[in-house]
């Protein structure tokens, strides 16, 4: 006598291969369809395959930018060109030294400067503005 | 890529008309999944092609019946099931049969009533049955391919197996 998990494995295994029978019958009609294709359909998928190939030859043949392909991407380049990006940021950042500014003239007085020009007024403003801070850094 | 091409061109086309029903789609279909295989994974390795195919061609496949779907709203006046009217596939079992001797023919036949079991299915026990039984992808590919998980790919084809045996056992008067 068999007992419930003898009998319930045993009609596992008889579904499992009417499954496989199902599938197999099901793949043999699926081959047999396309391997009688007909002509027409054959010379279609034919025509639509050589379609995208075109595509396949059209992007190998595609020209490549002219910044990836020259000599930017040479070793020499690959290290050059971060260090004098680097450089560059350095010197950008670089506070100006306050010994650039030249001196200014001590003969530039207000009494030296025509009062009628507007332009030379401004500049008269601007001088006596430097020489009241020149006076007081002097105390 | 054309020796792949050619190898996978009919499945595909097979299962392309199955989803749509009609011929001229199942080839627009494939030539846009062709094309977008070619243009974007040429680069990949060939062993990748395979799935990567699969799957551009099961999201054309979603997307044509999200269009039919909006086009069957948009134009709900006009009679939209055209499956009857598109049956131009397969076109093959019918001519084969043609100039084959009589014992041939019932094997034919059998072979046809096994092709319209298959359409009887839903379309994703459809794909999933010829992706995991005819294709022979695994479950964890077939997944990936339909975007769904793997438990649903299971589903989908044992709903599918079991649906197909009992199309045929009842067709046939036979018991697998």
């Amino acid at each position: 006598m068999t007992s419930p998990s003898d009998q319930q494995s045993s009609n596992n295994q008889v579904n499992s291969e009417a499954s496989q029978a199902v599938s197999q019958e099901i793949n043999r009609a699926l081959d047999s369809s396309a391997a009688n294709m007909s002509a027409k359909t054959s010379a279609e998928l034919a025509h639509i395959r050589q379609q995208a190939l075109k595509h396949l030859n059209r992007e190998t043949t595609r020209a490549k930018p002219a910044l990836f392909d020259s000599s930017w991407f040479k070793p020499f380049f690959q290290l050059a060109m971060p260090v004098a990006a680097v450089a560059l940021v350095v010197v950008s950042l670089q506070p100006s030294s306050d010994k650039a500014i030249p001196a200014l003239p001590l003969a530039m007085t207000t009494s030296q400067m025509p009062a009628e020009d507007l332009a030379l007024l401004q500049d008269l403003e601007f001088v006596t503005w430097l020489a009241e801070n020149e006076q007081e850094i002097s105390l | 890529m054309e020796v792949f091409l050619a190898d996978i061109e009919k499945k595909a086309y097979h299962m392309a008309a199955f989803a749509t029903g009609s011929h001229a789609d199942a080839l627009d279909l494939l030539q846009d999944s062709m094309i977008k295989l070619v243009t974007n994974y040429q680069q990949r390795p060939s062993q990748e092609w395979k799935p990567l195919f699969y799957k551009i061609l099961q999201n054309r496949i979603r997307d044509w019946h999200r269009h039919q779907k909006v086009k069957n709203v948009i134009f709900f006046w006009k009679n939209t099931n055209t499956s009857d009217d598109n049956q131009d596939w397969p076109d093959t079992l019918e001519s084969a049969g043609n100039d084959k001797p009589d014992d041939n023919i019932s094997k034919s036949q059998q072979q046809a009533d096994a092709l319209r079991h298959l359409k009887q299915l839903s379309d994703k026990q459809q794909q999933c049955f010829m992706l995991r039984s005819w294709e022979g992808l695994s479950v964890a590919q077939t997944a990936d391919i339909m975007g769904c998980s793997e438990g649903s790919i299971k589903t989908h084809y044992f709903r599918a197996v079991n649906k197909l045996k009992s199309l045929m056992e009842a067709d046939h008067d036979i018991s697998f």
